[in-house]
């Protein structure tokens, strides 16, 4: 069972279309949801409107939520705890970015975004982490093991390096992340949760949207824990 | 230029075979690339002759919607005939999951740029059709047999006879290639209540696409305002019997037309 946020993005989305299938998903979007059956919205063959239909198999389900606001984050555990018992995969794919090109001191465009970044790059990851921690993970060290519990969390290859473009608050956001990442994986494996990142470049310009979510997958099944994978081209 | 000369073969016509079936904001259908592109071609090709070469059946006489239109039913002999046969009428009113009574409203619209939004409505309108009620491979157009299709006024002795709209479908074409932030989508809105802060979904008015759903006195929409390029579609309304509507949503449900 994957709670999976940014669901309605480029990367949540893709995910969904090719995991729908392995994973019972808990599918956090703001607004826009996948292409993907769920609840809400499911396909119908035209000349056969009461016929069962393949895609319709594993339905996502949906849950709206807008992560910036108090609350959310902790309604969307408890649905998702109701709803499927557990939690084995969290992927904190939701983010924000504001990229400003004339840079740091171009007025206050990017001071002005910086606890933005941090509460929906930072925070709300933690948040969620912890919320699954307190609520369902902590005392469950042994079944946490034995389902290879973890945390995926996007980051991105701006963290550690220095790209044009004003990314300097988003490329702070990120490195915090990953450095969150390694004390998750250094906290949580007490009770065998383990916690990685990710950190592709531009999706699907540079790598593409595929290889990320394989990637995710890939750290799903592995047992490697307090790692910033890096992707990028070739 | 191939007609309806016969039966319509729609498992011929159609390309995706894989309709989306949305609960929010009110349960509606939507699919993109409908037809097979020579079927879509046809229709795309008929649309513009028919701007091209008739812009005289363009009238704009509809209240509170900034656009012109002109009955199909002029047309059923081209390949627009699709959209008014038994055979089309079948299938959405299934996929609806409607009982419908083959009265059929439909008609060309077209928004040039920068027409203004529409009000939310629901389109539980009435629909007077001539005759008794149409067999069940036939359909029956508006504004046939004397009768108009908004007040029943009809000549002595013409029957008449009072359906109410069951399913609302547009299906867009002959658009100029669709990128967010062009508008002319048609939006979909929870309540009328929030409608000033825009519509819960806009459906965008990519060729070859349609959206339809069961009309009900909750299913509010609307046109969206177009930025600078025009919209056309096929607006077509299928029909159920009155008694349906009476007994599950009362008469005051029913927006007649003043």
């Amino acid at each position: 069972m994957c709670l999976l946020t940014g669901a309605g993005g480029t990367l949540g989305s893709a995910f969904c279309q090719a995991y729908g299938g392995e994973y019972d998903i808990v599918a956090v979007c703001r607004h826009r949801a996948p292409a993907v059956a769920s609840q809400y919205e499911w396909f119908v063959d035209p000349l056969a409107p009461e016929a069962e239909v393949p895609e319709n198999a594993n339905r996502l389900f949906v849950v709206y939520a807008d992560l910036e606001h108090d609350g959310e984050v902790e309604r969307v555990v408890e649905i998702a705890l109701a709803r499927y018992d557990r939690v084995d995969l969290l992927v904190n794919a939701a983010g924000y970015s504001l990229w400003h090109s004339q840079g740091l001191v171009d007025g206050d465009v990017l001071l002005d975004s910086l606890a933005r970044h941090f509460h929906m790059n930072v925070e709300v990851p933690l948040r969620f982490a912890t919320r699954l921690a307190q609520r369902f993970w902590l005392h469950r060290d042994l079944g946490n093991r034995a389902a290879n519990r973890n945390i995926v969390n996007v980051s991105s290859m701006a963290a550690s390096r220095v790209y044009p473009g004003g990314q300097g608050a988003y490329a702070a956001s990120k490195a915090a992340l990953n450095q969150l990442t390694r004390h998750l994986a250094a906290e949580f494996g007490v009770f065998g949760i383990r916690a990685n990142a990710l950190a592709p470049n531009s999706f699907p310009s540079i790598v593409s949207t595929e290889s990320v979510v394989k990637a995710i997958a890939r750290l799903d099944g592995d047992t490697v824990s307090g790692r910033v994978l890096a992707l990028d081209a070739g | 230029m191939s007609g309806i000369v016969g039966p319509v073969q729609l498992d011929q016509m159609l390309a995706n075979r894989r309709w989306v079936r949305r609960l929010r904001p009110f349960p509606h259908v939507c699919a993109r690339d409908v037809f097979r592109s020579h079927v879509y071609r046809e229709l795309h090709e008929e649309f513009r002759r028919i701007e091209r070469e008739q812009p005289e059946v363009f009238h704009r006489n509809m209240e509170g919607y900034d656009a012109t239109g002109t009955s199909i039913s002029r047309f059923r002999d081209g390949p627009l005939g699709l959209f008014v046969s038994r055979e089309w009428h079948d299938l959405i009113a299934g996929v609806a999951g409607v009982r419908a009574t083959g009265d059929v409203n439909a008609a060309l619209h077209h928004h040039e740029p920068d027409s203004q939004s529409g009000w939310p409505h629901n389109d539980l309108n009435p629909g007077w059709f001539a005759g008794s009620a149409p067999g069940p491979d036939e359909i029956r157009l508006e504004h046939t047999g004397g009768v108009a299709v908004q007040d029943g006024a009809h000549a002595p002795g013409a029957p008449a006879r009072e359906s109410i709209r069951a399913v609302s479908l547009l299906f867009y074409l002959a658009n100029p290639d669709w990128q967010p932030g062009d508008g002319g989508e048609t939006g979909l809105f929870a309540d009328v209540a929030t409608a000033h802060r825009g519509a819960t979904t806009a459906v965008p008015p990519i060729n070859n696409s349609l959206v339809f759903f069961e009309c009900t006195p909750r299913t509010w929409h609307a046109f969206i305002s177009n930025r600078g390029k025009p919209r056309n579609s096929v607006v077509m309304w299928l029909h159920r019997r009155k008694n349906e509507v009476l007994e599950r949503w009362g008469d005051e449900s029913i927006e007649y037309w003043n």
